[in-house]
């Protein structure tokens, strides 16, 4: 699935405009970092994108198809393209690492039985098998990113956008992290990161710098692959 | 990758209420106790309303001040001799009978007719306590067509067709039977009666009523009424006592209640987000919310009232089916409206926040 931003604006009431003709193109199976000092704008260029947030001026765009600013079909679009991990506010800490990750598939219509294969291989792809009964309160900071993205890879949506997924993580754990997040690759899903983490966008294919509002690009590993 | 079905699935959305109510025990239970007292207090105040009802009434009766009212069969006359009699009846308090009505023009007051209601000498004292039994030629005006008619005491009134009558003063019938306020009553002008009132003495209860039916012994027309439980006519003491009960107090606890609930989901703005990102319609999380608080208010409430029930059986409160089917009717209507409001609150507190902004809330 090629996801493609056109001129994007967007502004908070009647301040500076956070994005200011911000484009962007991510193809299939591809890994793009978003940098940016904060408060340059990159979650909220996540929302934009991920059709959580409604853009003041341009354009998304899903294989060629401009994704429409209302109604049900934005909704349609929003719930079968993506899936999120957030900074924070991620996970339902009372509730089972089962229930977090369930979420996934019981977002697309399966029911919690079916869910468990889903679920049982999200955890396995994350190193967090075995651990289905255990409260996620109980987990430590890396494994609770990792139960997010668990929950991303079991709701199997072609695009995963991730919020700073490794910004309260030492470097060992975010190294785990990326690990889980950056192997959905090989299954055809397209993964956009905004991070301050340096090591993580030098993984990712390509990073773009969000600079007043506009992606400049960083850098590709496109070129040296 | 082709897009599958996008909608949670309605079991699913309350198997996720399940969950979240049964995630924090301690949470939960402190709010099913902490709603089944107060539903158990509310219940038990109102079951206590609703037997003092219950003995006023009884109280009331046994106190006497009650009226049987006898009257004809399908408007026939009945005599008035029995109803005259009752004056002479150890239990009777008066006896009087409105013998005939009509319609009359006060000279003075061409065009606009008054009603003119004949009665026996005891009747005006009856309808009004403060007058005493006047045997004089004359009439009582009530109050409005006093006023209507400038009528004072004393005065001399020419009635169209009837010559004049003496004023015999002011009857203030508004407690007892109001549809005389505007009538002028004339003691002893005309012959046979419609109606008989009998106020009993005090104490006397069904008995009265006996007694009354006893006097009227033998006549197949006549209908002896009810022993009616109310000192005044118009008046039913049941609902006075219960319409000072607490029927207010039930839907501020339900809106109290509601209030606290939607609070609570205000602190989880960044679960509801969380359910929206992932795919949840506002619909769903309304739905899983209701249900979440229908989870804690269906056990409450009805431990509530079984509490409640118990507590009043225990302490000898005694119980009749009326005030229990009251009680449980103002507990699920409490329970009703609590989740009613809580999810109008939702829908307009939460849902219909944007996900990026409770998102930013958390």
């Amino acid at each position: 699935m090629r996801l493609a931003i056109r001129e994007v604006h967007h502004t908070y009431g009647g301040g500076a405009p956070v994005l200011n003709g911000a484009n962007l193109a991510i193809d299939d199976s591809e890994a793009v970092a978003i940098l940016g000092p904060s408060g340059s704008g990159k979650t909220t260029l996540l929302t934009v994108i991920g059709l959580i947030q409604r853009l003041s001026r341009g354009t998304i765009e899903i294989d060629d198809r401009e994704v429409s600013e209302h109604g049900s079909a934005r909704r349609r679009v929003r719930d079968s393209v993506f899936s999120w991990i957030f900074q924070s506010a991620n996970v339902l800490g009372r509730r089972t690492v089962f229930d977090n990750v369930a979420m996934g598939p019981l977002s697309r219509g399966r029911n919690s039985r079916d869910a468990s294969d889903d679920v049982a291989a999200a955890l396995e792809r994350v190193g967090l098998g075995g651990f289905e009964d255990r409260r996620v309160y109980t987990l430590s900071g890396g494994e609770v990113q990792r139960v997010a993205i668990a929950r991303a890879f079991a709701r199997s949506t072609p695009v995963i956008l991730a919020d700073e997924p490794t910004g309260q993580l030492d470097a060992a754990t975010s190294g785990m992290v990326a690990d889980a997040l950056l192997t959905r690759r090989s299954r055809g899903v397209s993964i956009l990161v905004a991070t301050h983490d340096a090591a993580l966008a030098r993984r990712c294919d390509r990073a773009v710098h969000l600079l007043d509002g506009r992606l400049v690009e960083a850098h590709s590993n496109h070129e040296s692959a | 990758m082709s897009p599958r079905s996008t909608r949670w699935r309605v079991r699913e959305v309350l198997g996720e209420a399940l969950r979240n109510w049964g995630a924090v025990p301690l949470k939960t239970i402190s709010a099913v106790t902490i709603v089944a007292a107060l539903v158990a207090g509310l219940v038990l105040v109102e079951l206590r309303v609703a037997m003092s009802a219950t003995s006023a009434v009884e109280e009331y009766v046994a106190a006497g001040g009650h009226v049987v009212v006898v009257d004809g069969r399908d408007g026939v006359l009945i005599p008035a001799k029995q109803c005259e009699e009752l004056n002479a009846e150890q239990f009777t308090k008066a006896a009087g009978t409105v013998v005939e009505e009509g319609v009359v023009e006060v000279v003075s007051s061409p065009g606009h007719p008054v009603r003119l209601v004949a009665t026996s000498s005891a009747l005006p004292s009856i309808l009004d306590p403060s007058l005493p039994v006047i045997h004089a030629a004359g009439a009582f005006a009530g109050t409005s067509a006093a006023s209507r008619f400038a009528l004072s005491d004393g005065s001399v009134v020419g009635l169209e067709g009837l010559g004049s009558v003496r004023m015999l003063g002011a009857l203030d019938a508004s407690d007892r039977a109001p549809e005389y306020s505007a009538a002028l009553l004339s003691p002893s002008l005309f012959g046979s009666a419609q109606r008989c009132f009998v106020e009993m003495e005090p104490f006397v209860g069904e008995a009265g009523r006996e007694i009354v039916a006893a006097a009227y012994g033998g006549h197949d027309d006549v209908r002896i009424g009810a022993l009616a439980p109310n000192g005044r006519f118009g008046d039913d003491p049941e609902q006075i006592v219960l319409s000072r009960s607490t029927k207010l107090l039930w839907p501020i606890l339900a809106s109290m209640l509601a209030v606290v609930a939607s609070a609570d989901a205000w602190f989880r703005r960044s679960s509801v987000a969380l359910y929206r990102a992932y795919g949840m319609g506002r619909t769903d999380v309304i739905l899983m919310l209701g249900a979440e608080w229908m989870a804690t208010a269906l056990p409450a409430f009805s431990i509530g009232v079984a509490v409640a029930l118990a507590v009043q059986l225990q302490s000898g409160g005694g119980l009749t089916i009326e005030t229990l089917a009251f009680g449980l009717r103002s507990a699920t209507a409490v329970c009703a409206g609590s989740i009613a409001v809580f999810v109008a609150l939702e829908f307009g507190a939460l849902t219909r926040r944007p996900i990026a902004i409770l998102l930013k809330d958390q």
